[in-house]
């Protein structure tokens, strides 16, 4: 490791911390970010929700995310987007979807407005940024538009089938059909990552291009499971689309998935290609304030290491990210040990429907903030001048209810790598 | 319809009832309102008792159980695992109780055997080290859901009918018999009728309700008991605390989990038998006195069953009522054709079973036999999926061409959904569960039922508003069980669900 030294630490590599780095990076600083596994992006969609659904009880959907917002905030003043606006939102967003374009995964969307694409489950799901290689099937969708929707045998999370089914009254237009993959006749079954890699290689999309092109009679756009590559989808979509002489598109899969991969590898190596440091698969385990900013012990495989930085972002997640644990009698915060706002029983936690659309009480849990999005500890002040908490680990907000993931992660990001870079 | 017999109740109790006539050469039907072992025969610890818990409270049953135990052990060794179990007193336990076991063990004819603290801590590592008193007897575990699919899948090759989500709404009577049973299809929404010669109320704890619409009162109290389910199996023996039986003081090994149990709370409401956070802790914290790892194990589920106690009106705590069965001939009431039988235990079904038939053969004028005690199981049965090591050894033998898993915690595959479908008018994803190990793994259901699901739309035409229905059906059925156990790993899964079927495919919307 080149130096041990910087000036902003960022624990934790999923779409907070990567954020956060790219922003950090940005703004000129010396940042590092440590990742507990090989990365919790595997487990995200690839979209980039900012708010799809307020107040969750009624399920409103908003085309104009902006107008929930304000209502939101309006309702929520603890919530993680009442440190920012709107305005802002968009900016990081786009700033943060520029990088990614820029380092070859583009994405798409309406300027202010949510879009809505078509789930595995063939319910629609509003979002606001789609990959590029799905916004074809955003369009299709939107303008009925005949499309054929294909799917693999063997590749088991997927039924273009059951998805045209649910989608008969939105999207009359649309059909399906199941065909094998070129070249796993002897295969069972498929893995998104597999057939994602074999697409690469252009002698196997000309072999599905051929298996697909003699069922799109009257059909105006073609629709695959997201699995069109890994390093250049633009580039496999944009080459299926002229073999198939018609628009091609993605639609999501479960996780973990392909659009998951292409946004932790993309993060991964452009953002050492702008000097960041990335260390994966290292756990930060203790945080201390030293005289000119926090001492971070990481372990990983081979032994801890020291770290030196003049601020620090927790970006640690959840329960899944590992950033909070449920313990029987409480949930706490794993790293600073930092007070987590939560409901004091465990009775309490869970609603006794689990598709309760006003969500858990437990999922509004986490960490409360400062204004600047600093960490209060037990005093009601922050744990320590610059060091800060981000995405979903923050109390107050129920991203999974609201579809909301991406904006917290990506807006508390951008507002307290701005606080650092003003004031650390 | 017509038959000899109709059987109202899938549980244990009915679906013995209907081999044990079907073996007899009698004609019936059982009707079951929701689905196998929706009630007492479902929410329980799956232990083949050896007796030894009811020697201190009734020894009559702990007699019959033993008896019973040793038959079965023959007749379905496919569906008992012969673990062996140890009655373990540790310190601060009342060494009174443990000082007569082996006079009154010896008394209902249980054999058991005396160990040392550390003859019994070689045969079970995991006990707290400060064992005080140990004996070894001949408790075994059995697969409620296996037993009851084996009932009836035999009953029905010998030409028995089963009808799942059938309820009984009413009867009709004359002077002093049913003349006919009125039924709801609760998934056709219709209703029918089926004449039947005689009638036997064998719905549990629903069988106040099913008498009721005859007229009838039969009188029966209700115990929840709560039992938590761990990721692993900690002991290899049915591990009972030995003290007079008490809340949290049994560990039953059922396949690769653990299953510990449990408590008695009196409950009035059917419809919510839904266990406690504070159950499960209570369950957890007095077992741990006796497993200590109990406190580090990942549980994944919790659930309740309710257990039908027979109101003796003698008074008595729940713990000591007893587990003994009561067979009520209605004729005493002026219906000659109606029969409740209730209480009991799942140890003890055949037994029951075999005096319920003899009461309605007598009733029918039939001559034959009971054979439940001489036939056995054919074997492999239908129950076969539910076997934790079944589905993996088929996955592995790898019997089919082009088959994948559809539960991958389980190594459930695509294959044995398609012989369990075959089994069934309408499958349906929560029907498949019951009768598989689809869902049963660590991940509750977060991925199978998914693919299960896809895998009805695709394979057996069900239409996509209707799969998505049962997926909601079935993740909230999940959700019950895990709802009290939501901490550590388990809370983890439960956050990753959620993501997916909330966050991404927004199933708690209206629109979805």
């Amino acid at each position: 490791m080149s130096t041990n030294r910087f000036d902003l630490l960022i624990l934790g590599n999923g779409l907070a911390g990567c954020a956060a780095a790219v922003f950090a990076a940005r703004e000129g600083l010396a940042t590092a970010v440590v990742g507990a596994t090989d990365g919790e992006l595997l487990f995200a969609s690839g979209l980039l929700d900012v708010l799809g659904v307020f107040p969750p009880e009624e399920g409103r959907q908003w085309p104009n995310p902006e107008l929930g917002w304000q209502r939101l905030v309006r309702h929520h003043p603890n919530h993680p987007y009442a440190l920012s606006d709107f305005q802002k939102a968009v900016e990081a967003v786009e700033s943060l979807t520029d990088f990614l374009s820029k380092a070859g995964l583009p994405y798409a969307g309406f300027s202010r407005r949510n879009c809505r694409v078509v789930t595995p489950a063939g319910t629609v799901k509003t979002t606001f940024r789609v990959p590029q290689t799905m916004w074809p099937g955003v369009q299709s969708m939107e303008r009925k538009q005949p499309a054929l929707l294909v799917d693999f045998r063997g590749f088991k999370e997927y039924s273009s089938h059951h998805m045209a089914g649910r989608l008969c009254s939105r999207w009359p237009t649309v059909r399906a059909a199941r065909i094998e993959f070129p070249g796993t006749s002897q295969r069972s079954e498929l893995y998104g990552q597999h057939l994602a890699h074999s697409l690469e290689v252009p002698a196997v999309r000309e072999a599905l291009a051929a298996a697909v092109l003699p069922l799109c009679e009257g059909v105006e756009a073609v629709g695959f499971p997201a699995v069109l590559g890994v390093h250049d989808s633009p580039a496999v979509c944009r080459d299926l689309s002229e073999r198939l002489g018609r628009p091609v598109f993605e639609t999501p899969t479960l996780p973990p998935s392909v659009p998951g991969l292409r946004l932790k590898e993309t993060f991964s190596s452009a953002l050492e290609s702008c000097g960041v440091q990335m260390i994966p698969q290292h756990r930060a385990q203790n945080v201390s304030a030293i005289e000119d900013g926090y001492e971070v012990v990481v372990q990983g495989q081979e032994g801890a290491q020291t770290l030196r930085a003049r601020g620090v972002v927790l970006a640690t997640g959840r329960f899944v990210g590992g950033g909070l644990r449920a313990e029987r009698k409480r949930i706490r915060e794993t790293l600073l040990d930092l007070p987590v706002i939560a409901p004091s029983s465990r009775a309490h936690w869970h609603r006794s429907e689990m598709l309760d659309p006003r969500g858990h009480p437990i999922n509004r849990s986490g960490v409360a903030v400062d204004a600047a999005c600093r960490p209060l500890s037990e005093a009601g002040r922050p744990w320590g001048a610059h060091v800060y908490a981000v995405g979903s680990l923050l109390a107050y907000q129920d991203w999974m209810r609201t579809k909301s993931g991406a904006g917290i992660a990506i807006t508390t990001a951008a507002h307290a790598v701005k606080h650092f870079a003003h004031t650390g | 319809m017509q038959t000899q017999v109709l059987i109202i109740g899938g549980g244990a109790t009915g679906t013995g009832l209907l081999r044990d006539l079907a073996l007899r050469g009698v004609s019936c039907v059982l009707v079951e309102q929701s689905d196998l072992n929706a009630g007492a025969s479902g929410g329980n610890h799956g232990l083949l008792h050896s007796g030894g818990r009811y020697v201190g409270s009734d020894l009559q049953a702990a007699r019959e159980c033993f008896q019973e135990g040793r038959l079965l052990k023959k007749l379905a060794p496919h569906c008992i695992e012969d673990t062996g179990g140890l009655f373990v007193a540790v310190s601060g336990d009342a060494l009174e109780y443990a000082a007569t076991f082996p006079d009154l063990c010896a008394q209902a004819g249980i054999p058991i055997h005396s160990l040392t603290p550390k003859e019994a801590l070689e045969r079970e590592p995991a006990l707290h080290p400060d064992v005080q008193a140990a004996y070894s007897v001949p408790d075994a575990t059995i697969d409620p859901f296996q037993l009851c699919l084996e009932n009836v899948a035999h009953a029905k090759q010998l030409g028995a009918l089963f009808f799942r989500q059938t309820q009984v709404v009413g009867v009709d009577l004359d002077d002093k018999a049913i003349k006919r049973v009125r039924l709801w299809d609760r998934r056709d929404k219709q209703s029918w009728f089926i004449e039947a010669e005689q009638v036997v109320n064998a719905a549990g704890a629903w069988s106040g309700k099913v008498a009721a619409l005859a007229g009838l009162g039969v009188s029966v109290r209700f115990s929840k008991g709560t039992l938590a389910v761990t990721q692993r199996r900690v002991t290899r023996e049915v591990v009972n605390r030995l003290r007079p039986p008490s809340d949290g003081d049994i560990v039953v090994p059922g396949g690769t989990v653990s299953i510990v149990g449990t408590t008695s709370v009196r409950i009035e409401d059917l419809e919510r038998i839904e266990p406690t956070v504070a159950e499960v802790d209570l369950v957890v914290d007095e077992a741990a006195a006796l497993v200590p790892c109990l406190e580090q194990e990942r549980f994944m589920r919790a659930y309740a069953g309710v257990r039908p106690l027979l109101d003796t009106g003698s008074g008595g705590s729940d713990r000591t009522a007893s587990r003994g069965f009561a067979l009520i001939d209605h004729r005493r009431d002026g219906l000659d054709n109606m029969t409740t039988i209730t209480g009991g235990k799942l140890t003890t079904f055949r037994l029951m079973a075999e005096h319920t038939a003899d009461l309605v053969c007598a009733k029918l004028g039939v001559q034959e036999p009971c054979r439940t005690a001489e036939v056995a199981y054919p074997e492999p049965g239908a129950g076969a999926w539910t076997e934790p090591a079944q589905a993996p050894r088929h996955w592995m033998a790898r019997k089919t061409e082009g088959d994948i898993l559809l539960c991958e915690c389980e190594m459930v595959p695509r294959e044995a959904v398609r012989e369990v479908c075959k089994s069934m008018r309408r499958p349906d994803i929560q029907s498949i569960g019951l009768r598989s190990r689809m869902g049963k793994g660590a991940c509750q259901g977060g991925f199978c039922s998914f693919r299960t699901m896809l895998f009805l739309a695709d394979e057996q035409g069900v239409e996509a508003d209707e799969v998505l229905r049962q997926l909601r059906i079935f993740l909230q059925e999940r959700w019950k069980g895990q709802q009290t156990v939501l901490w550590g790993a388990q809370e983890v899964q439960a956050e990753l669900n959620e993501a997916i079927h909330c966050g991404l495919l927004g199933l708690e919307g209206e629109s979805a």
